[in-house]
């Protein structure tokens, strides 16, 4: 059961776009509460970006 | 430091007209290390942090062997350490271990930590069954050899993707940690501490 969960890739796709956000957040700001602000609207970016690429992909796939 | 009206003021950080090569060109050795030289410790621990998560959760994932440099002297051309690379009418002449590996181009920009990478590269042929693990770093990084690969490959799950996909991401982000550190933040704090 464990094993199942953590062999899909959306169980891993949180460590991967978190980190992207707030390396991307600090490069844009000098103060730490700026960053985190930041890193929300890249993750909410992110989120919206790839969410939107899943909904096509899934929509093709029950087309087809 | 002093700090007025929310906009942090620090003479180290670099901005417009004010560069930091060597800085820099630490980050590019270890993340975050240009910014603890600027003594931009919270930067310089975040940065460290996401990217060295990034780059050994991938290598986890990956079963600790997704990073490395192969010799591929079985793949074309035989024998032969460079390839052709064909755009429109131009012919270019590319490192063959980097052409198989396109990921390592992307890997190597973590730092050192990538480098054993590159010893394991110059030191051992991945396809001799004698080769013996070197001194220090023994087989990490080791190229696995193009059978291993295939199994891995044809019988892993979908995560041997996924898992290059993080140390790829992590070198490509330290390329923007290099760059925060050469010259400074690009937000609009940056240009007012100028």
């Amino acid at each position: 059961m464990i094993s199942s969960v953590t062999d899909s890739i959306f169980f891993h796709f949180p460590m991967l776009v978190m980190p992207i956000a707030l390396v991307y957040g600090a490069t844009r700001h000098e103060h730490p509460w700026n960053i985190l602000v930041e890193a929300c609207r890249w993750l909410y970016r992110l989120l919206m970006f790839l969410g939107t690429i899943a909904a096509v992909v899934f929509l093709m796939t029950w087309l087809i | 430091m002093a700090e007025a009206t929310g906009i942090v003021v620090n003479s180290r950080i670099p901005g417009p007209g004010r560069i930091d090569i060597g800085a820099g060109m630490a980050c590019l050795l270890v993340p975050g290390l240009g910014q603890l030289l600027q003594r931009r410790y919270f930067k310089a621990g975040l940065f460290c942090f996401c990217v060295y998560f990034l780059f050994f959760y991938g290598w986890h994932l990956g079963n600790y062997s997704n990073v490395y440099l192969p010799r591929a002297h079985e793949c074309a051309p035989r024998a032969k350490n460079w390839t052709t690379v064909t755009a429109g009418p131009l012919s270019i002449p590319f490192p063959k271990a980097i052409y198989y590996r396109l990921q390592f181009a992307g890997q190597l920009g973590t730092g050192i930590v990538a480098w054993p990478a590159i010893i394991q590269f110059w030191a051992v042929d991945e396809e001799d069954p004698n080769a013996k693990p070197l001194p220090l770093i023994g087989l990490i990084m080791r190229a696995p050899p193009e059978q291993k690969l295939n199994l891995m490959q044809t019988h892993g799950t979908i995560l041997w993707e996924l898992a290059w996909v993080f140390t790829v991401a992590a070198g490509l982000l330290n390329i923007l940690v290099a760059y925060d550190a050469y010259a400074g933040p690009g937000g609009p704090e940056a240009r007012s501490n100028s």
